[in-house]
């Protein structure tokens, strides 16, 4: 994200501006109308400023990016998008079936308990306003989680540790006698 | 934000400029941004792009149908509001 004047203040401002508005649906149209004003006020007239003197007071009058970003939260009664409901409710069920995965196909359970695991806690940290996706995905993360630590019990109690016939330690034994030589 | 705009559709630097007299109610120019992206998301504003003669095209902001019905219902209830808060903060009734 950089101004159309490629000035390093702004493109800095820009960045910190995007960093602030992170997770919200509008982070977008916020952005770029930040920077559409700022490519406006520099395009007009210079009058007596220097360029630096008129960047530091076009952002001046800005203000800083935090208050910007904490101008108007999210409205937190507002739906989230349908489809971002489903994929949580999908993901959700796909997390309780890698527990049920455990008896069946151990293996499988675990890249799909680590899939939905990272999916949830991802979806947590963008989720910043109270939602109903915040239940789907705490689920998700409870449920996740029950399966990795039932998998890695599984593994460590259930799985047997000694086989007959299966070498499990070598000892070296060393015996004094003179070194051959070639 | 919508009175000003029912006014005169108008673009963000020069409703930044407009608002930075209300200082109460805009700490800095950069905060009606997000109060525009929300007005735009109710309906209440639509925008549209206008070729500039000083810079690059603006982004114009226009009131709709249901940003003056809204703004209509604000105004209707602001004047009994501000009545009541008076006499209740003074006592007098």
């Amino acid at each position: 994200m950089t101004s159309r004047h490629n000035n390093p203040i702004v493109d800095s401002y820009l960045r910190s501006l995007d960093r602030a508005l992170a997770g919200r649906d509008d982070h977008a149209e916020i952005l770029e109308s930040v920077r559409e004003h700022i490519d406006e006020a520099l395009s007009a007239p210079a009058g007596n400023e220097s360029d630096s003197e008129r960047v530091q007071r076009v952002l001046g009058e800005l203000g800083p990016v935090e208050r910007i970003a904490a101008a108007l939260p999210e409205d937190p009664t507002a739906a989230a998008p349908a489809d971002t409901i489903w994929a949580d409710v999908v993901i959700m069920l796909a997390a309780f079936a890698s527990i049920a995965l455990i008896i069946f196909v151990p293996f499988a359970a675990i890249p799909l308990a680590v899939t939905t695991l990272t999916w949830s806690i991802v979806g947590l940290v963008r989720v910043k306003q109270p939602s109903r996706r915040l239940g789907f995905l705490r689920v998700t993360v409870v449920a996740s989680t029950l399966s990795l630590l039932l998998v890695a019990f599984a593994a460590a109690f259930l799985l047997p540790s000694e086989r007959t016939g299966e070498i499990t330690s070598i000892t070296i034994v060393e015996t004094p006698g003179p070194v051959p030589t070639p | 934000m919508l009175a000003q705009l029912k006014r005169a559709p108008s673009y963000g630097l020069q409703l930044a400029a407009d608002l930075a007299r209300f200082r109460t109610l805009f700490s800095s120019e950069g905060t009606i941004y997000p109060l525009l992206a929300r007005l735009r998301k109710l309906g209440y504003v639509e925008t549209s792009w206008q070729e500039s003669t000083t810079g690059p095209p603006r982004r114009m902001y226009t009131i709709t149908s249901p940003g003056d019905h809204a703004l209509s219902e604000f105004t209707k209830a602001w004047g009994p509001f501000i009545n009541e808060a008076t006499r209740s903060l003074t006592g007098k009734n």
